[in-house]
């Protein structure tokens, strides 16, 4: 029998003892029964077939409902929208507070150095040459200490 | 026929140009047989109809995506098989119900059905002998079921069977081995009653 023939090519031997002959035999009446058992006269595959165009008709003139997919694509890209805004918000939070931080410091040496050159005393001399460094003008301002010191 | 369908289809990257004629002529090609499987799995007529039409709409509907990597019988058995895996899951809510409207066509077409059976005699001694196999079954899994039916009641090959649901074929063949020791046990437990 071929359906035994089949079972032995991909189960090991000892499945198919004599007694299985029963089994065997149901199983090679599967086919043909199957076959039977989901018979229906051609109407009825014809009435099925038009049912089918139907339905495809019909979704075609309400794809929506048939391919959710441009809903969901359009949630998806304001979702994504949103937290693109949202870290993009807060990443560049720390950046300007870090500018405000470097502006306040600089604003702070030019006043330390602004009191020192109008009547400052002597022991915050080495704040204003630094202030002075960093302001860039370190080559102007002794120049004109210089001067001030001569007509001193 | 098979295989010019094929090229047809995979040739074809736009749905739209698929024409609708080529598609008739897959389903009417196709029809019976997804069908069948269909109703072997679910064990009834009106609910086989139904999920019938489900999987040529979404064949249709998926079109684009046949890559013609596999047979194209083989690529509408797995819409089928999953079609009837999503109405298993979904059974319990009756989604699949309300969702086609089977609550209102059943006592229509169940009717219809009976009166037009070719021969009705034949049909019913079939079921019931089927139905002593389906019983066997009930003892195995889902999955298993499947792969027992595809297997010997379609006369699919392991490898075909791998395709469609999308497995290894040492997983098929595995699970073929339980499913089918399963049923030897119930069957011969049975024929010694």
């Amino acid at each position: 029998m071929e359906i035994i023939r089949r079972l032995k090519r991909n189960f090991p031997d000892e499945m198919f003892i004599a007694d299985d002959q029963c089994v065997a035999e149901t199983l090679s009446h599967l086919p043909g029964l199957a076959r039977q058992a989901s018979d229906h006269p051609d109407e009825y595959w014809q009435k099925q077939h038009s049912a089918i165009w139907e339905r495809i008709s019909s979704a075609r003139l309400h794809p929506s409902q048939a391919s959710p997919q441009p809903v969901w694509a359009g949630i998806a890209a304001v979702v994504v929208l949103a937290m693109t805004l949202l870290f993009a918000g807060s990443a560049s939070e720390p950046a300007k507070q870090v500018e405000n931080r470097n502006d306040s410091d600089h604003e702070l040496l030019l006043a330390v150095e602004r009191a020192v050159q109008i009547e400052g005393p002597e022991a915050l001399e080495p704040a204003a040459l630094l202030a002075l460094e960093i302001g860039g003008g370190h080559q102007n301002h002794s120049a004109e200490k210089g001067n001030q010191s001569h007509e001193d | 026929m098979e295989t010019i369908l094929t090229a047809a289809l995979t040739s074809v990257r736009d749905q739209s140009k698929v024409t609708a004629q080529t598609f008739d002529q897959l389903m009417r090609l196709h029809q019976r047989r997804v069908y069948r499987v269909i109703f072997l799995l679910v064990r009834d007529d009106d609910l086989a109809d139904v999920l019938t039409q489900e999987c040529f709409l979404r064949a249709y509907q998926k079109l684009g995506s046949f890559r013609g990597d596999c047979r194209v019988d083989t690529w509408l058995l797995r819409i089928a098989v999953n079609l009837v895996r999503d109405y298993g899951r979904s059974r319990r809510n009756s989604f699949w119900k309300r969702l086609v409207g089977l609550d209102e066509q059943r006592a229509d077409s169940k009717s219809t059905l009976v009166a037009v059976q070719p021969s009705p005699e034949a049909t019913l001694l079939a079921r019931e002998e089927l139905k002593e196999v389906w019983k066997a079954l009930d003892a195995v899994s889902a999955q298993q079921r499947t792969i027992f039916l595809l297997r010997f009641a379609e006369e699919m090959s392991l490898a075909e069977i791998a395709d469609v649901l999308g497995l290894a074929t040492g997983s098929v063949k595995a699970q073929l081995f339980r499913a089918t020791a399963t049923v030897r046990e119930v069957l011969r437990k049975k024929q010694w009653r």
